[in-house]
């Protein structure tokens, strides 16, 4: 099922912000990495680092303030970091698409919908492709993402459509250029609950029929069930669990995890009460030397004061937590 | 407690086309019940809220609270409303002034509605935030030092200071991270506990959070209510295609694919233009030519207290479950 | 709940809440080197306008002393910036005008803001055929450049100080009312104004208590800006003659009579001038400053 070499593989990730009142340690020795045709989901809250980590990796975040002060990411093999900008801007228009949470703000509102994409598409080719050819190529996308009227839709301007067919023109031209890794960033989280359905629907059959790979960014656990094959999940800057998606709902092992599944309301369960995590997000101008979820871990115990790495519970399935031993086993993706 | 009957809002438009936010809503709750109002962007679910505590004025139609009729109310009635019905918004950000401590905000109620002042009004000021989870020493910081969760507890401090009967809830948990709802969604189900006669009107399109607080269910779809119930049975049971829909569409965390999985096609009309008939039809699945494309249809009862806006209520038991 | 958690860690260092906030502030603002180079030419012009009259070494020649025989002598250890066609100090009538300069300022500042703000506000909090009608004249006061209007006021009203000041005053606040009623317009639809309307609070403490203060910022922005440009525009009606008249020790008025003994005696025109620059210049810095610490997304 998976390749031996991975498409994108981050290792020892780390980052910090500059800020008045000292280094903010966003992201903290993070490995991720995704086998050709994988989809795998970043699910965390808030200030985890989801959005920064997978931005970062590509060159989006500026810096200053930000500083990557450890680490490799490679994309097909090839080391991204210490690219130059245009370089980078090049990985990101060819081999690397993103969407985000809000298509609106990465439309241009006065230009019709069928430019930008003929645009984006000759400048993803750079300029070799012909327009009339690029026109096909926009009609085909827009077909492979089930955009009623294609045809009609060339002629729009942005506003004159709705959300969710908005969404579906970002991922044509995201997936226009072929790129080797999709990175979708909350994609649905501003639709209403009929129209991501709709647009999961369409993530999941782009993964399964064209064998997209992808990093879907989210909060929410139930929106990364359909699409989605493994889940990282983040907290404060780290990776505390990587597993198989039927393990992290059925077996999940790190308290965290546990504690966000947890905190779900059910639609077709009777709850009476929720557990809510307590406390906050340690300060990560200070971060806490050993597992940054202790503070709030009802589980926690002096092992905890010490940095702990991701261990193996089962093949695939790594947690960062002190309760489990570590057990080597044969596991290709983690292998070199 | 809360009585709604016939309610219309619209706001007309400056190129001249009219939003039908709320067409003819009517929805009563009883005292110490909790009813959620569930529904996608154009449903007016925020829209009634609003006007049921006259931030929005009504087009039509009458509201009740107790005995106070909220639309004629006078300077002088507005001002026993205020105390009597309270609203938490979505944001609890931008719903606290910045320049204000968070102990003056919830001071403000008091200030402004009652004759407590001095000590008196810092002890109740305190008392109650620290009952709604923030210790002492946040009391006198300003919004922007607060996480979103703390900002919402401020909030519900703000509205129950005033000892209100009526709870108006606008996605209080909407913008908040999963952990953190958790945390206000057990505020809240405490609430039923501690102020048994308090009455909440929940609005929100997160069937989950509805599904875990509240006794009765409201489903709105471009300005009308189309399907009523407990939400067990609303749930369990759905018999608008609407509302199947809905709930075949909430991704739930686990897994397994579901089977029973409706997916509606198209998106929702501008409420500027409403379709006829049934201004469900375009999308629905069971729809009929020549009936729900013509004919609007009329609520059906279903039962005690449960109704359904559908030509076909009373035969879609398991219609439409493929 | 627990969400105490580490910020309550140094109890004693969390009370003084507001002393936090205005640190953070102004090390924000010291951080930037124009901004302090700003802070800097202000205060010695404020100390200057403070003191002037105590630090000039002629102070009778300020007010129309004259002594040809030490006319249009060039800058010496006994007149540092010379002395011009009818012998008087030229230092010491930049010091005393000082104070003149900042009259101007806060006075045509102060009057605009007095007129603009409460404009703005009713502009931006109400609604119907008021308005607009504010918002229309305002229109038109700003489709006319400033200082003609201003030229146009001074020459119906007859020149002096007194009258230019006024005239100004009135072509400046309609750019407060823009300001006022597009930040007001903002706040009124941000939720903790239905908020406070929602625990009935009455239109005019919606307005005093939760709006003005969120305006604060940008409009304490616009003044310190506009502190240097009125005193530009006062200098340029001196300048004309339409402003402060000689004698009067007005740096504007100065400039104008030095004119027509330049280009051999120089310092007539040279120092008051600089005072003007370097005055607006401070004024301008400080208010990049503050609009960088106080409205950062006015960027």
């Amino acid at each position: 099922m998976m390749d031996s070499t991975p498409i994108l593989d981050i290792r020892d990730f780390s980052l910090v912000f500059d800020t008045f009142d000292g280094a903010y340690h966003a992201i903290d020795k993070v490995d991720l990495s995704l086998a050709a045709g994988e989809a795998v989901a970043l699910v965390g809250e808030t200030g985890c680092g989801k959005s920064v980590l997978t931005r970062a990796a590509f060159g989006l975040v500026p810096s200053p303030p930000a500083r990557i002060t450890s680490g490799s990411v490679r994309l097909d093999g090839r080391e991204l970091l210490g690219l130059s900008d245009r370089e980078l801007r090049g990985v990101r228009g060819k081999d690397v698409a993103m969407i985000f949470q809000d298509p609106m703000t990465y439309l241009n509102p006065v230009f019709r919908i069928g430019t930008q994409l003929t645009d984006a598409i000759r400048a993803q080719s750079g300029g070799k492709v012909k327009r009339a050819e690029a026109r096909d190529i926009a009609l085909g996308m827009l077909e492979k993402v089930h955009l009623p009227n294609p045809e009609r839709q060339f002629k729009a301007y942005p506003h004159e459509l709705s959300g969710g067919m908005r969404q579906r023109i970002l991922i044509a031209m995201a997936l226009a250029a072929k790129p080797k890794l999709l990175i979708a960033d909350e994609p649905t989280t501003a639709l209403d609950v009929t129209i991501q359905a709709q647009i999961l629907d369409l993530m999941a059959e782009l993964v399964e029929d064209m064998g997209l790979t992808m990093i879907m960014i989210s909060h929410d656990l139930g929106v990364v069930a359909q699409v989605c094959s493994r889940v990282a999940v983040m907290y404060a800057g780290k990776i505390v669990e990587d597993a198989p998606i039927g393990q992290i709902f059925d077996a999940p092992a790190h308290p965290y995890t546990k504690g966000l599944l947890d905190a779900l309301p059910h639609p077709f369960k009777r709850v009476e009460r929720l557990a809510s995590i307590p406390g906050t997000l340690p300060d990560l101008l200070n971060p806490p030397k050993g597992c940054r979820f202790a503070q709030r871990c009802a589980s926690a115990h002096a092992a905890c004061d010490a940095p702990v790495g991701l261990r193996r519970v089962a093949p695939q399935h790594t947690v960062a937590c002190t309760l489990f031993e570590d057990t080597p086993m044969k596991d290709p993706v983690h292998e070199h | 407690m809360l009585s709604i009957r016939g309610l219309d809002v619209h706001f007309p438009m400056p190129n001249g086309q009219v939003v039908r936010a709320v067409d003819g809503v009517s929805l009563s709750l009883k005292p110490g019940e909790t009813v959620g109002l569930v529904g996608e962007s154009g449903s007016g679910k925020t829209t009634v809220g609003k006007t049921v505590l006259r931030l929005v004025e009504a087009t039509s139609g009458e509201i009740r609270i107790g005995d106070v009729d909220v639309r004629k109310a006078s300077l002088k009635g507005l001002k026993t409303l205020r105390r009597k019905a309270q609203i938490i918004f979505q944001d609890p950000h931008s719903s606290l002034n910045p320049r204000m401590t968070i102990h003056r905000a919830v001071a403000e109620g008091l200030i402004l509605n009652t004759s407590l002042r001095g000590a008196a009004l810092h002890d109740k000021v305190s008392t109650i935030l620290e009952s709604m989870g923030l210790p002492a020493q946040f009391h006198h910081r300003y919004p922007h030092e607060l996480s979103g969760g703390q900002k919402q507890r401020v909030c519900i401090a703000r509205a129950l200071v005033l000892d209100p009967d009526l709870l108006v809830l606008d996605e209080p948990t909407s913008a908040l991270d999963v952990s953190v709802q958790a945390q206000i969604l057990g505020v809240l189900k405490d609430l039923r506990i501690t102020r048994p006669a308090l009455t909440q009107l929940f609005i929100s399109h997160n069937l989950a959070v509805i599904r875990f607080l509240c006794d009765r269910v409201a489903v709105m779809y471009l300005g009308k209510i189309v399907e009523e119930g407990p939400v067990e049975q609303v749930f369990e049971d759905p018999r608008h295609p609407y509302t199947r829909a809905l709930l075949s569409a909430v991704p739930v965390p686990s897994a397994v694919k579901r089977p029973d999985r409706i997916r509606l096609t198209g998106d929702i009309p501008s409420p500027t233009d409403i379709p006829k008939g049934c201004a469900f039809h375009t999308r629905c699945p069971i729809a009929k030519k020549g009936t729900c494309d013509t004919i609007a249809p009329v609520p059906v009862a279903l039962g005690p207290d449960r109704q359904a806006r559908c030509h076909f209520a009373d035969h879609t038991k398991g219609v439409g479950q493929e | 709940m627990t969400s105490a958690s580490s910020a309550s860690a140094t109890p004693t260092a969390r009370r003084p809440m507001k002393y936090r906030e205005t640190r953070r502030l102004i090390r924000t603002y010291s951080r930037s080197f124009s901004s302090m180079v700003g802070l800097v030419i202000v205060a010695l012009f404020l100390l200057i306008a403070a003191f002037g009259p105590l630090l000039a070494p002629y102070p009778e020649d300020a007010y129309g002393a004259v002594d040809f025989s030490a006319k249009l002598l060039p800058p010496s250890p006994e007149h540092w910036f010379g002395t011009d066609q009818v012998g008087s100090d030229i230092l010491s009538r930049v010091l005393i005008g000082a104070r003149t300069t900042l009259q101007i300022g806060l006075t045509v500042t102060g009057i605009a803001i007095l007129i603009g703000v409460p404009l703005g506000m009713i502009a931006g909090m109400t609604s119907g055929w008021l308005p607009e009608a504010i918002m229309r004249v305002t229109d038109i006061f700003l489709s006319i450049p400033g200082l003609i209007l201003a030229i146009a006021i001074v020459g119906a009203l007859g020149p002096g100080i007194g009258n230019a000041m006024v005239a100004l005053a009135l072509v400046w606040w309609p750019g407060y009312v823009r300001l006022v009623q597009a930040k007001t317009l903002s706040q009124r639809n941000e939720t903790y104004v239905d908020a406070a309307r929602a625990l009935g609070a009455g239109p005019l403490r919606v307005v005093f208590v939760h709006v003005l203060p969120n305006c604060l910022s940008p409009i304490i922005v616009k003044a310190s800006m506009d502190m240097g440009l009125a005193i530009l525009a006062a200098a340029s009606l001196g300048f004309l003659g339409l402003g402060a008249q000689p004698p009067y020790p007005e740096w504007g008025a100065m400039v104008s009579t030095g004119r027509s003994y330049l280009p051999d005696w120089w310092w007539c025109t040279l120092f008051p001038g600089l005072a003007i620059y370097f005055t607006v210049l401070g004024f301008n810095l400080m208010g990049d400053g503050l609009r960088d610490v106080l409205d950062p997304r006015q960027r």
